[in-house]
């Protein structure tokens, strides 16, 4: 995991819904990550495993 | 001296030891409270209608909620919880099991006049042809309550709707209130005024103080449509600037940099904050209140000297009333949520438990694969 974003990642939901949010770290593909959507618009993401 | 009588269950109670009323331009529900000795109150049941009035002036209609029997130095009183008629507009859906899809090209307010049907509300101060219209067919689903859709779409037109109380004989009314800001605020609730003196109000407390989060410079507002962003900037004074960033609703078509100047007026408007606490004047949500004859008295001169009233608590006793508020200035659109939120009694410490409770309740964490 490298710091230094903000980096775009490419994420697939369970139901299949992809997109792309704007991460302050950059996480390797496979990687499986929680997303929570806030009021404001803005995520956290944290990684799961 | 102050005529206080409180209405509950069809009769106007003979004794009462106390009342409370919460009311805020940030929440459309406004709530009370009433203690009374036991005996005067025992025949009042949930859902009874209630209302509170001082010097003629209805400042509480709504209906009792459950009621908590206390008992202390041999004496039993009880208290009653009451909630406006919002409560109905909570707890009634739009339709229970189909999808009700409004046309574009519908007046907001005529949407607003038929969510309101059968709540007890009345619909006569709701103007039907606002000119505001549906830009696009709106379907609400199944199970949807009437407040959520009345939040949404005054949310996303930019107006604003609440509830206020009045009498006409001996009927207390409750009133939806929905208009374009522009003619709402040119006359009921937002066109009264109070003057403010120490002779006809003793005052208890006079605070101003400003509100830093408001204070900006420059506001950058962003218009998202389907990924396409339409960036408009307002700057006030030279660089560098405190920036604020509004994400503005894809169907409001208005020119960007006239909503980025909007924005900056509306921010910029808001940053002195009254409070303020004072014995026998029923001042209503949304009135003026005029602090110049005080402040001559006192011999200052603050740079606001009116301000209107976003936040209300009454303290109601058999001989008085006193009124605690907060106030903004007059100039202030509240249309914008994150005025009237700023405006209303969003502190830090709220702000964060309301965040908190979205989180638990609604933002429940959703799992991703990264893909690359």
């Amino acid at each position: 995991m490298d710091s230094g974003g903000p980096y775009s990642t490419h994420v697939r939901y369970t139901d299949g819904r992809e997109e792309y949010i704007m991460t302050p770290v950059a996480y390797n593909p496979g990687d499986i990550i929680t997303v929570v959507k806030k009021k404001d618009g803005s995520y956290v993401v944290g990684l799961a495993q | 001296m102050t005529a206080v009588s409180v209405y509950a269950a069809g009769s106007y109670l003979v004794a009462f030891n106390s009342a409370s009323i919460k009311r805020s331009a940030s929440n459309l529900i406004t709530t009370a409270q009433i203690q009374a000795p036991l005996n005067i109150l025992s025949n009042i049941q949930a859902d009874d209608e209630v209302a509170i009035e001082v010097d003629r002036v209805v400042l509480f209609h709504g209906v009792a909620a459950d009621w908590t029997l206390n008992y202390s130095g041999g004496n039993t009183s009880i208290s009653i919880p009451c909630v406006d008629l919002s409560y109905k507009l909570t707890h009634m859906v739009v339709h229970p099991t189909d999808v009700t899809t409004y046309t574009s090209g519908t007046d907001i307010g005529a949407i607003i006049y038929a969510l309101l049907a059968d709540t007890g509300i009345d619909r006569s101060h709701i103007n039907q042809a606002t000119g505001i219209t549906l830009d696009e067919d709106y379907e609400v689903g199944p199970g949807t309550m009437r407040m959520a859709v009345i939040q949404d779409l005054t949310k996303k037109y930019n107006s604003l709707f609440y509830l206020s109380y009045g009498k006409i004989g001996a009927t207390f009314k409750t009133f939806g209130e929905f208009d374009t800001y522009d003619s709402m605020a040119a006359s009921g609730e937002f066109a009264t005024e109070h003057t403010i003196t120490d002779a006809n109000t003793p005052i208890f407390s006079l605070g101003i103080k400003n509100q830093p989060d408001m204070i900006c410079t420059r506001v950058i507002v962003i218009r998202d449509n389907a990924g396409v962003q339409e960036i408009g900037t307002a700057t006030a004074g030279a660089a560098p600037y405190l920036d604020k960033v509004v994400n503005v609703n894809v169907n409001d078509t208005t020119d960007i940099d006239d909503l980025a100047a909007e924005y900056l007026a509306n921010f910029t408007r808001n940053i002195a904050k009254l409070d303020l606490s004072f014995h026998n004047l029923a001042v209503g949500l949304f009135n003026v209140v005029d602090l110049s004859a005080v402040c001559a008295v006192l011999g200052v001169t603050l740079p606001l000297m009116e301000f209107r009233v976003t936040d209300l608590d009454y303290s109601i006793s058999a001989s008085g009333i006193i009124t605690k508020t907060t106030g903004v200035d007059p100039d202030t659109e509240l249309w914008d949520q994150a005025v009237r939120e700023q405006a209303g009694e969003q502190t830090v410490a709220n702000v964060v438990q309301a965040e908190a409770e979205y989180q638990a309740e609604e933002a429940k964490p959703v799992y991703a694969v990264v893909v690359a």
